[in-house]
């Protein structure tokens, strides 16, 4: 066992007693492995097990790969152009969807003003420089990728004197919702992303204040996804029922994507799309009832590979008419999968979700408040998003285990140049 | 400077500038903010000919937000004021001069304020900081750069004629030494700093600025 010092008194059977070095604490260490020939390390090779079959955490590579990949902070995301950013590149791992309610005398003008301002704050701020009045300027400096894309509730187009589009309204209200007002709704929605959570409060903050003087916060829903890094570029991510969540999506490539995400109806949300939010709950206490092939059979995948149930890779298309040796179906009719599969090439939306995991709720029994931010991005709620939501109000396993909390829908203008501002189609 | 290459990406194409901007009469284009850092250039090549900028802006003079320079030697970034109802506050900018010579301001005028003045701040025996008017006006050797930010240097707009709100942009003409005038357009921001002592016989504290 390579250890710097000795083994704490409750590993009596440490396989050999390491020379305790000087300045080292004699803390308990979970690396296992051989002594390097040069000297003592942690983190060295992985070695014979210890006596007492401790994992090992190998920190860090081999000395020969120990080279850190470079910082990523300085990496921008272009803020202008046709669509406003934070939609079509990879998720970034952590996000902030920030909803606020107009004040009562914001008008049209006022709404101009602060879009004017929001626009050069956040064109600013994704390109690592610090906005007017930033008084930490340094925490603006490394963005880390960070992207920032508003939103407009019905709230924001009606004081704008605007004409909505047909599905900026609330969802229906479905049998499965447990709606709170905190999570729900909203006139404005600014939702910051960045693989520096350090950067995307400082974005945050700073959006926070200069909207503040026209609307009042509403809501914040954080949320995470892994660490950059953590894995390869391109593997799906997992929520935290631990199942892998995002596979079946539309990718930017396909010839489809265009149409499936971008209005193009000639108004004013012309090269805009569409947002809905939903705050998912999950009730872990009851999901650690649940054993693990009825964890795969509620969802129509299996948990290790997120392949369906009748495939062996992840991204294998499922068999809805394979039987198992009794003649029930493999995949059931009830599986989230199943259900949420699209019924016609209109109905497929880009998902872009988040965990969250935050304080316990006051008075709570669980110790975890813990879920998912959903959020949808489509041309038009009404043909794309709203059937899928139906079937799995209507029937869906995972309901037992998930309920939404929060809904919300919002209008994503489109993006603007160096010299507008987003929203201006709306307010010029 | 990176550009995040990413899975996902789409190309970014900047739009098209036939974008109406500034219908509103009291305001200006929104532009790109650019300050001197080179923007992040991830538009595509477009083959729209009027295109302002790749975004981010390496197009420093036209597209500064809320600042114009137009003397000849002097180049106004970032020019900013806080919002107040009435009263007094600060204007704040960073001028640099381009020129062969010094150039000195000496005072100012805007259609927003009885009074334009120039303040410099100094620590006072209560440990904190006290403003008032900096007598000789701000001096700029070439090729320097004048920072007017709160804590230090910068414009008082005195006695508003009206009050300034957030996005509203507000012209001062800064008067220079040898005659001429250098106009700044400043956007107003709220700002809970900017708070500072008073000296004597500064005529009354205010919301606005100090």
């Amino acid at each position: 066992m390579a250890a710097t010092d000795q083994a704490s008194p409750a590993e009596p059977n440490s396989a050999e007693p390491a020379p305790a070095q000087s300045g080292t604490s004699r803390r308990r260490l979970l690396t296992g492995g051989a002594l390097t020939a040069a000297g003592l390390t942690v983190g060295g090779a992985l070695g014979a097990s210890t006596a007492s079959g401790l994992l090992t955490r190998n920190r860090g590579a081999e000395p020969a790969q120990q080279e850190s990949p470079a910082p990523f902070g300085e990496e921008r995301t272009a803020f202008y152009g046709t669509h406003q950013a934070g939609i079509t590149e990879a998720p970034a791992a952590h996000a902030a969807f920030i909803a606020f309610t107009l004040k009562k005398d914001t008008d049209r003008d006022a709404l101009a003003r602060m879009m004017r301002i929001v626009t050069d704050d956040a064109s600013r701020l994704t390109d690592g420089r610090a906005p007017l009045t930033d008084v930490e300027p340094e925490l603006a400096a490394d963005p880390s990728a960070l992207t920032i894309t508003i939103g407009f509730g019905p709230g924001f187009v009606e004081r704008a004197g605007g004409a909505a589009p047909a599905w900026l309204k609330p969802l229906p209200a479905f049998e499965i919702d447990q709606l709170q007002d905190e999570f729900s709704g909203g006139d404005l929605l600014i939702l910051v992303a960045s693989d520096d959570p350090v950067a995307l409060s400082h974005a945050q903050r700073a959006m926070l204040k200069s909207v503040r003087p026209f609307a009042d916060l509403a809501w914040v829903q954080r949320g995470f996804r892994s660490a950059r890094g953590a894995h390869d570029d391109g593997r799906t991510q997992r929520n935290l029922f631990g199942q892998v969540d995002g596979t079946v999506n539309p990718h930017p490539d396909e010839d489809a994507f265009d149409d499936l995400i971008w209005v193009k109806d000639g108004s004013w949300m012309n090269g805009g799309t569409s947002l809905v939010l939903r705050r998912i709950a999950m009730n872990m206490e009851t999901w650690d009832e649940v054993d693990r092939p009825s964890r795969e059979f509620s969802i129509g995948r299996r948990l290790d590979t997120g392949a369906p149930l009748t495939g062996t890779k992840e991204h294998d298309a499922p068999d809805y008419h394979a039987k198992t040796a009794t003649g029930m179906p493999v995949i059931d009719d009830f599986s989230h999968m199943r259900r949420a599969t699209s019924r016609s090439a209109r109905e497929r939306i880009l998902r872009r979700p988040y965990n969250y995991d935050d304080a316990p709720l006051p008075g709570a029994e669980s110790g975890s408040n813990t879920g998912l931010l959903f959020a949808s991005y489509q041309a038009d709620v009404l043909e794309q998003f709203l059937p899928i939501q139906q079937r799995l109000a209507e029937g869906d396993l995972l309901n037992t285990w998930t309920t939404p909390i929060g809904s919300a829908v919002f209008a994503i203008p489109p993006g603007c140049a160096a010299d507008g501002f987003i929203g201006e189609t709306l307010l010029s | 400077m990176r550009m995040r290459s990413r899975r996902l990406a789409l190309s970014r194409r900047a739009a098209a500038a036939g974008v109406a901007t500034a219908a509103l009469a009291a305001l200006v284009a929104c532009s790109s903010g650019a300050d001197g850092a080179s923007g992040s250039a991830g538009s595509d090549t477009s083959s729209t000919p009027a295109v302002v900028s790749d975004g981010g802006g390496s197009d420093q003079g036209g597209t500064d937000k809320g600042a114009t320079a137009t003397s000849a030697d002097l180049t106004v970034h970032d020019a900013w004021g806080k919002a107040a109802d009435d009263g007094m506050t600060g204007v704040f900018a960073e001028i640099t001069n381009n020129g062969p010579k010094a150039i000195t301001i000496t005072g100012g005028s805007s259609e927003a304020a009885h009074m334009v003045q120039l303040h410099g701040t100094e620590g006072n025996a209560k440990g904190g900081m006290t403003m008032k008017e900096k007598e000789g006006g701000f001096t700029i050797e070439p090729g320097a750069s004048l920072t007017l930010e709160p804590g230090g240097d910068h414009i008082m707009l005195m006695d508003l004629t009206g009050p300034l709100k957030p996005g509203d942009e507000v012209a001062i003409d800064l008067e220079l030494a040898d005659g001429s005038t250098l106009e700044l357009t400043a956007q107003i921001r709220d700002f809970a700093g900017a708070q500072e002592d008073y000296a004597p016989g500064h005529g009354g504290a205010s919301d606005g600025g100090h």
